[in-house]
Order: C-alpha cells, then structure tokens, then sequence
C-alpha cells in the first residue's frame, strides 16, 4: 500500500518538473512531508458582540496541519480561531483524536497544536523547513483527496512581498503563488512544499484569480524560534509608520543627502518600541547598518527590495535592540532603540476578540463594553458604511493610538429596558467618558468607580453632548435581578 | 357651502375625483388659482466647485394668493435659471421669477413679470388654524402623469414635527395627509373649505397615499419674514435637553418638587440661547407654557415640543424661559437673532461653493454638500474622519478647533504636485505653520512659504505635502489653463450666511 503511493506520488512529482519551466534537478516530492499532514475538523463558536453575553451557534471549519517537531503540528491561527474542539486526523488512520492549541499568535496567523494521545505522533515524522524558494519557483501544495490520497497540486512562487495577514492587521513576508484549485476553495492551511520540504502554509485562496498567498517557511522558523519552553516571546514590532520619501520638495525640506533613502516617520505608536526614540518628521535612514531606500525598502540578499518591517519581524526578537540612523531637523543621529512585542493591549481598538470574550458589564440596564473591531463587524456585510460614524472612526484612524487617559473606548452599546433606566432607552453607541466623577480609560475603571457612588447616585457621562445618566444607589441590585431573569442573562459582567 | 355631498364620500381615498362630485361652481373657481409650474435649473458641482452640473426640469403646482403672487414649495423653484407658469388649460406659458424663498421651510413667493397673467384668476384665502385630526381636505395640483389639473382628497392624519426634505436639517411642523399625491403636486395648496390649510411639499414615498403638508404657521412665519422685503429665517435656541422622565435623574437633577421640565445639556455655538443658558440648568416654562417632562408643551390642549414656541417667533423677537439654576428659579429672556453655523449641515441652493485652488491643490470646506459630491452613489468613498468631524461636529465639540473644517479635496496633477496625485480628503491643520481655521486663512498662509517650500500638515498627522515654492508660483497659472478653471478661489464675503 505504501510502496503504490510512493509510486503515484512519485510520478505525479516528475510530471510536474516536467511542466514546469524550472530546470530542477529531479527530485523526488514529499516522501517527508506526506506522512507530517494531518487534517485538523474545528468546532467553534463566536461571541455574539453585540450581546456579548451570548455566544453565537457554532459551527466547523477543516484545514490542514502538519508535524514540525516532535508533538507539535503547525497549523494557521485562523483555523483554529474559537475553536471548542479541534479533531486531529491522520491520513490512513479514521480516527478522530483531539487536538489541544499550545501556542497561537493572530497577528502572524500560526498555530501549534499538541495532541492529547502522544501516540499519535508515532508513524509521523516532523517536516523539515525549507526557507530558501525563490520568484518563479515551482512549488506543491498538498491537500487529501477522498478516501485515502495525498494530492499534489502544482503551483509557481510568483511574488515575495510584505502584506497584510489575514486575521489582524499587521503585516509580514508572504508568498504570492499561482496554483489551481480545480473546482475545491482553498486557504485552509495547506502545506506549500518545495523539493520535499516545508516552504510555507497557504494562509487565502483567490479561486478567480487562482492567486495563493502563502505565509513563507522564513516567518514559520521565526514563528517556532519564539516558542520555546519558557512561553512564546512573540514577534518584534517596530511601533512607527511611515512614508516614502520619493518627492524632491519633502527631500529638499528635511535636508536628506543625495543617494540617502530614508522613512519618513509619521506615526510613533505611544506603546510600541519606537515611543520615546523616534519621532514624526524623522527620517530613519538605517537599521543596524542596513540602508533603506526611498521607499523604505532594504535590500534582502535572496529576494531583493522588501519593506523595512521585515527586516524588524523576520531577523530580530523582541529584546533585541538596533541601532537606527536618522535625520532629525537636519542633523544626522544614530539612536539606540530596544525593540518590544505588540499586544493586543497595545491597540486603542482591538482587531480581534478570538481567543478570549469580549469584556462587557452591565449595570442598570445599560449594556457597557469596549470598542473592538468584531464589534464593528456586527453592521453586517456592509459595516463599514453602516457602523457607527464615530466608532468606526475611531478603529480607522486610531487603531493603534492609545493615550494615557485612554487605554480603550468605553462604550455604552445599548440599555435593556427596565423601569430604572426609564427615559434612557433610546440611547446607543455613546463613549463613555466619567463614572461618578472619575475618567474612564478602559473598563475595568467603570467596575472600579461604581465602587463610589456619589450622594446615592450613580452617574454616567458620556462624551456626545457630555449628556449624562443617572441611577440610584438604592434598588440598583435588585432592578439588576430582574434585568438578568427578565433578559435571560446568566452573567451581569465578564471583565477578565 | 353646502357640506351634505362632501359627506356622502367620507373618507375615501379616490385619485381624480370628477369635480361632478363637488360643487361645480366652488371647484371652477379653485381651479382658476392653481397654477402650473416649470422650472429649469442647475445646480454647482460640489465635486469641481468651478462647474456647474447639467441642466433639469423639473414640474410643480401653486396657488395664486391676494396680491398676484404665487406661492409654491421652495425646492419646485430652487436654482432656478428659467421659470414659467401657466393656467390650466390656457396653453400660454409666462414667464416668472422668484421674488421671496426660504429654504428653511421650503415656501417660495413668485411674481409673474407681465402682470396680465392674472387675468382671469381667482386667489386663495388661508385657512387661519392647522384643521384638526381627521379633518377631509383636498389637494389640487398637477401631478405627474397629466397634463390638466388634479384634485384629490383625504384626512388629515397626523400633525407632528418632520424633517424638511429640502435641507435635510430643519425640523418644521408638518400636517399628514392621507391623499395620493406625488412629485408635481409639490406646492399645490391642500384646501378645506375653499381655503389654503397648507401646501404639499413632499411625501413618504412618491405615489404613496401619504402626503406632508406645510401648515399654516409655517406659511404665515415665511410670509411675516418677508414682510420687510428680506427672507431672514428661522432663528434657533440652539439648546440641547435631555428628558426628566428617570425619577432618579429628576431627583438628582434637583427638580423641585410639584415641577416639570427639561435639563439643558448643551448649548450649540451661533444660536440664540448660548451665554444666557447654561449646561445643567433646568427648564420650567417658556413663554408661561410649562414644559413636561419629555420636552413637549400644551398650545390650546394639542402637544408640541418646546420648540414650538419659537417655530412661531421671528428673529429680533424674544423667549422668556423659566429656568431653575442653582437652587433658584430665574426668568432668562432669550433674544432671538439668526443662527450662525461655520457647518453647513444642510442642502444648499442659490448658492457657490467656497474653494481655492494652489498650485493644483484643491481646497474645499467640508459640509453636507461636499460629502454628497464625494460620495456619489455609496458612502463608501468619503474617508472616516470627514464623515465623523461632520457628524459629531456639535456632539464632541469639534468645532472648538475647528470652526470650519477645511479639507485639500484632491490635486489637480502637474508636475509641482506630481508625487501627491493621490491624496483627496485631508483635513488640513496648517499651511506653512500657520493654523488654518477657515478657508479663507489659506490665502495669507500660502504667501509665506518657509525655505523655499509650502508645507501643508494635516490632521491626524501623516505624511504632509511639499511643494516647492518657485515651481508653484510657476506653474500656478497654467494649472488653472490646462484644466480649464476660470478662477482659482471663490470665498462667500463675510457676513453672508445661507
């Protein structure tokens, strides 16, 4: 049985050198990677964010993973996202063995997963990573083909680029691919393999374009590197943006030498690593000795010009510091800069909730919670003209701009009726600014200052019109009661 | 007149009637009031404020009032570039202008310039009270669809306060009637008993058998205005309030016992009651109708909001509030005087855009017509922080920094800007350092480039644009040619609102 396989995959390997224009030597496809793909079945379940103390119905989603040292399979974040229960599934074993999430990251979409039964892994063998694939490089990705076959799908490298990944909204290296589906959806977590060894995972699938964007083997050892035993240490983040510096006014104005690049620093996030060492109006010239160009691009020994964020994520770690050479009201500086990871805490607006509930807390009827970007998702498929101008206002511009006085935005989402809220039923979608006299930066501050009501009142002030309302001291718990029975709503706050 | 046969219909709503069923003589003499009405107009490109868009014709009623003027809703006459009027069945088109419009309250007064127009016609007297629920009114005009006149019938079903379609920002009472009408019936007088109770001006939906009315005390406040020969509008107090109807916020609110009232939560800038009313007081009465706790007032047993009262005022008039502040009750006269606002949140007409053009930047100042130009057909095209300053303009304040929120809407390319073609919609804060708070500070600012650059920041930072002094002072001119600009500003002189 094993020996026939070998054979189909062999042939199926040289068929595709064959018509590829790649003068390859002939090498035989994926005997290593073949027994390291599992297939990964996840029930999950989303929180419901516009009633946050309901989940909403589950539901499955399938991908793929694949060994990558021992007892650990790697999959995309974006598979296992909300997941209740991940079913792992070896190829010509049919049965189901469960699948625990040891290490996840969202903003890079990569996932490790153990398995509960070691035993598992025993006939499976970790896949090797191969980092080095070049433009215009063929490529296969791997899927299971009903009942019992390891299908090999041909496809080309046709683009290395920094974009955005699929769940949050940072960016890293991809792969661009041209592969052909057929008639199946694809972007589930394929194994993109290059001369039998791991060259990436398929992270979206473009079925009309036939367009593969892959997350490469280069983030993928950055990825384990960082999940040692001691915890994941995460990526680095630069914590700036900025712009190019192409237009010979902008050049002439900061005084940036002929043949010097340079970013233009628009953007120093208040928590990220950048805070307190560059400024907007800098011109970043080098990062450890390597120049950036005009655009921001340094020169990367095997793909050629990349955005200097790759240089940050792919060969540094958070601790790490570098030294930056900048142009800073006309003088040339070098400063030293300790770089940090980005959290989730880091963001004004949270782009995702997975992982984790929403906080919410509900007092008196009014529903309060934090703006995250899944609360804005429920406007539906047109959220982004439909949400609310301001909220979404927020997310657009100050995603990443917390303030001191402001960790989050604090909102009132609406007020469940009930005969203590009377005459504030109609109100939605405010920012809430006060609980009984002190600033609110997230929400736990709201917890905290209902603590202290003032002269048996509790008092809410919202930003818009600075309007307030008010509920008494007394009778508060009990309207609360009823408001959790009358609603159905087992738990009045989830703050952790 | 004889009320038997108009009973024997009811309710009934019926399109084109046969005038049979009424009094024939009583509807001969109506039909010689209404009149036809056409106009040409054309309104300016918000989008490339030098241009004006196409032409369109648009069709709609009056009625002809004592001292041969026409009365008609103001958006059937807007932008007018060409006006005719004509009888029914005379086949005579005259020529008309508009002598009188208030677009707050969408009414137009036309005169006809050969006065033999009038021959032959009859005028409307009004109908000195908005009819009561339930009231049977008619409403003649000429609708879409005909060539001769039309009148139809129905209820009076509602009468409340309605956002007025034509500026989409003020707030009138309207009477609701269950008639068919649609479009061309805009300005048409609804009658009852022979009388004006109100114009039609727009409805629910076209064809839809409900119709808005504009009411007597709308048509009578646009006619006080202009008595003195000027459109001044309405003024506004400008007080935002919140209900009292939470017991617990009344107690803390400190509402003494055995009152009503509203509290004031806000005051908007340019509006009659900012400086005299305070956030946090209270309001008890205005002009000796006591207020309750949602806001509405008793005139004559019907309920209205508060605002009312000053719906019925002009401005130089006054408002006497009662207002509980700080443990007392004080009476505060509020001067009513025309409203001011930096934001125009309205539809506007008979007007020109403001805009200045440097170098090929184009510079506008935002408001709701500039968003309607951006956005065309979807809202997806206006960026975030345009849609919000103009939104939460009053609500967070932002017209403490910005009083008028100016915006580099896009770059005409040339050479000097080449690198910037792409940017559009950018809320300016400086140009060369200097704070821009209006539009017409751009002109000063743009005289002062610093080391031979213009440097122009932009809200929520990001990166600026740079132009290079000599090549914009160059180019300037001939960026204007090539695209076919006459001018490279207009900026409305000061003083001059609406």
């Amino acid at each position: 049985m094993i020996g026939t396989v070998k054979i189909y995959l062999t042939v199926l390997g040289l068929t595709g050198i064959l018509l590829s224009p790649w003068p390859a030597a002939a090498s035989s496809p994926a005997p290593a990677a073949e027994p390291s793909l599992v297939r990964l079945h996840v029930t999950y379940q989303e929180t419901d964010y516009s009633s946050p103390w309901k989940q909403r119905r589950e539901d499955s989603r399938s991908g793929y993973g694949c060994v990558v040292s021992p007892g650990r399979i790697l999959t995309t974040a974006d598979i296992v996202k909300d997941a209740t229960m991940i079913k792992v599934e070896k190829r010509r074993d049919k049965r189901y063995y469960q699948g625990r999430i040891e290490v996840i990251d969202y903003d890079v979409d990569l996932a490790l997963l153990s398995v509960d039964d070691d035993s598992f892994f025993a006939d499976l063998h970790p896949i090797e990573l191969e980092e080095r694939v070049e433009v215009g490089q063929p490529v296969q990705v791997l899927i299971f083909e009903e009942p019992d076959r390891i299908r090999s799908l041909p496809g080309t490298i046709v683009k290395v680029s920094v974009e955005h990944y699929y769940l949050g909204v940072e960016r890293f290296l991809t792969f661009g691919a041209a592969v052909n589906f057929e008639d199946r959806g694809g972007g589930w977590s394929e194994a993109v393999i290059s001369e039998g060894k791991l060259a990436g995972l398929m992270m979206t699938y473009d079925g009309q374009r036939q367009y593969a964007v892959i997350i490469p083997a280069a983030i993928i050892s950055r990825f384990l590197a960082a999940a040692g035993s001691e915890g994941y240490s995460g990526f680095a983040h630069e914590g700036f943006s900025g712009t190019d510096t192409l237009a010979p006014a902008l050049r002439e104005f900061l005084r940036i030498p002929d043949g010097a690049g340079g970013v233009y620093v628009t953007d120093v996030y208040p928590r990220g690593s950048a805070a307190g060492v560059l400024r907007p109006g800098d011109v970043l010239l080098e990062i450890d000795g390597r120049p950036l160009d005009a655009e921001g691009y340094y020169e990367d020994p095997l793909w050629g010009p990349l955005e200097y964020r790759d240089l940050i994520t792919r060969f540094y770690r958070p601790g790490d510091r570098v030294e930056l050479k900048l142009i800073r009201e006309e003088e040339e500086l070098q400063v030293e800069m300790e770089l940090r990871r980005w959290l989730l805490s880091d963001y004004l607006v949270p782009p995702y909730s997975c992982g984790f509930s929403t906080r919410y807390l509900i007092f008196g009827g009014a529903i309060i919670q934090e703006l995250t970007l899944d609360y804005l998702k429920e406007w539906g498929g047109q959220w982004r003209q439909r949400a609310n101008k301001k909220l979404f206002y927020q997310y657009y511009h100050n995603l990443r701009r917390p303030l001191p006085g402001r960790k989050r935005i604090v909102l009132l989402n609406r007020v469940l009726p009930h005969e203590i809220n009377l005459g504030y039923q109609g109100l939605e979608d405010l920012v809430l600014a006060e609980v009984n006299g002190r600033p609110i930066s997230q929400i736990g501050d709201v917890a905290e200052a209902l603590g202290f009501p003032e002269g048996g009142f509790h008092r809410f002030v919202f930003e818009e019109f600075g309007r307030e309302i008010v509920f008494p001291a007394e009778g508060l718990e009990e309207a609360d009661r009823q408001i959790s029975l009358q609603y159905g709503i087992p738990r009045m706050r989830l703050l952790e | 007149m004889k009320r038997s046969a108009l009973l024997v219909f009811g309710a009934v709503l019926v399109p084109l009637v046969p005038a049979a069923a009424v009094e024939e003589a009583e509807v001969l003499r109506i039909r010689k009031a209404i009149v036809k009405i056409k106009n040409v107009s054309q309104r300016p490109d918000y989008a490339s404020p030098w241009l004006e868009k196409d032409f369109s014709i648009g069709r709609g009623s009056g009625v002809i009032i004592p001292g041969n003027r026409i009365l008609t809703s103001a958006h059937v006459v807007s932008d007018s570039r060409y006006l005719e009027v004509e009888k029914e069945d005379s086949g005579t088109p005259y020529g008309a202008v508009v002598s009188h419009i208030g677009h707050d309250c969408d009414l137009a007064l036309l005169e006809v310039l050969d006065p033999g127009f009038f021959q032959g016609t009859t005028s409307l007297d009004f109908h000195r009270e908005i009819p009561p629920l339930g009231t049977m009114v008619e409403a003649y005009g000429f609708p879409v669809g005909g060539r001769r006149i039309t009148v139809t019938r129905g209820v009076v079903s509602r009468i409340d306060y309605t956002l007025y379609h034509h500026t989409a920002r003020d707030y009138h009472l309207i009477a609701q009637i269950d008639a068919a009408v649609n479009p061309g019936n805009s300005g048409g007088p609804v009658l009852r008993d022979g009388k004006i109770a109100g114009i039609v001006f727009q409805g629910v939906q076209p064809s839809e058998n409900v119709g808005h009315v504009i009411p007597i005390t709308v048509i009578d406040h646009f006619l006080e205005d202009i008595a003195d020969g000027r459109y001044d509008g309405y003024p506004d107090l400008g007080i935002v309030t919140v209900n009292l109807l939470n017991p617990a916020y009344r107690s803390f609110a400190g509402l003494p016992e055995g009152k009503t009232g509203v509290a004031v939560a806000a005051l908007l800038e340019g509006h009659s009651a900012r400086g005299l009313v305070n956030p946090g007081d209270l309001l008890l009465e205005i002009d000796g109708n006591p207020i309750l706790n949602d806001g509405t007032i008793l005139i004559e047993g019907e309920s209205y909001f508060l605002e009312e009262v000053v719906e019925r005022k002009q401005a130089g008039e006054e408002v006497l509030l009662e207002i509980f502040r700080e443990g007392e009750e004080i009476a505060v006269p509020i001067p009513l005087r025309k409203s001011r606002e930096p934001l125009k949140t309205g539809n506007e007409y008979e007007s020109k855009p403001e805009y200045l053009i440097f170098a090929g930047l184009l510079f506008q100042p935002l408001s709701r017509e500039y968003l309607k130009a951006v956005n065309g057909n979807s809202s997806d095209r206006s960026d975030p922080r345009l849609v919000y300053y103009f939104n939460y303009y009053n609500q967070d304040r932002i017209y403490r920094e910005r009083p008028e929120i100016v915006v580099l809407s896009r770059v005409l390319a040339a050479p000097v800007n080449q690198y910037y073609s792409g940017i559009a919609q950018r809320v300016v804060d400086r140009v060369n350092g200097a704070e821009i708070y209006a539009l017409a500070d751009l002109e000063r600012a743009f005289t002062r480039p610093e080391r031979g650059c213009h440097l122009v920041e932009f809200a929520g930072g990001g990166p600026p644009v740079v132009l290079d002094a000599a090549a914009a002072a160059e180019e300037h001119g001939k960026i204007l040619e090539r695209y076919r600009i006459p001018a490279d500003r207009y900026l409305s002189p000061p003083g001059e609102d609406f």
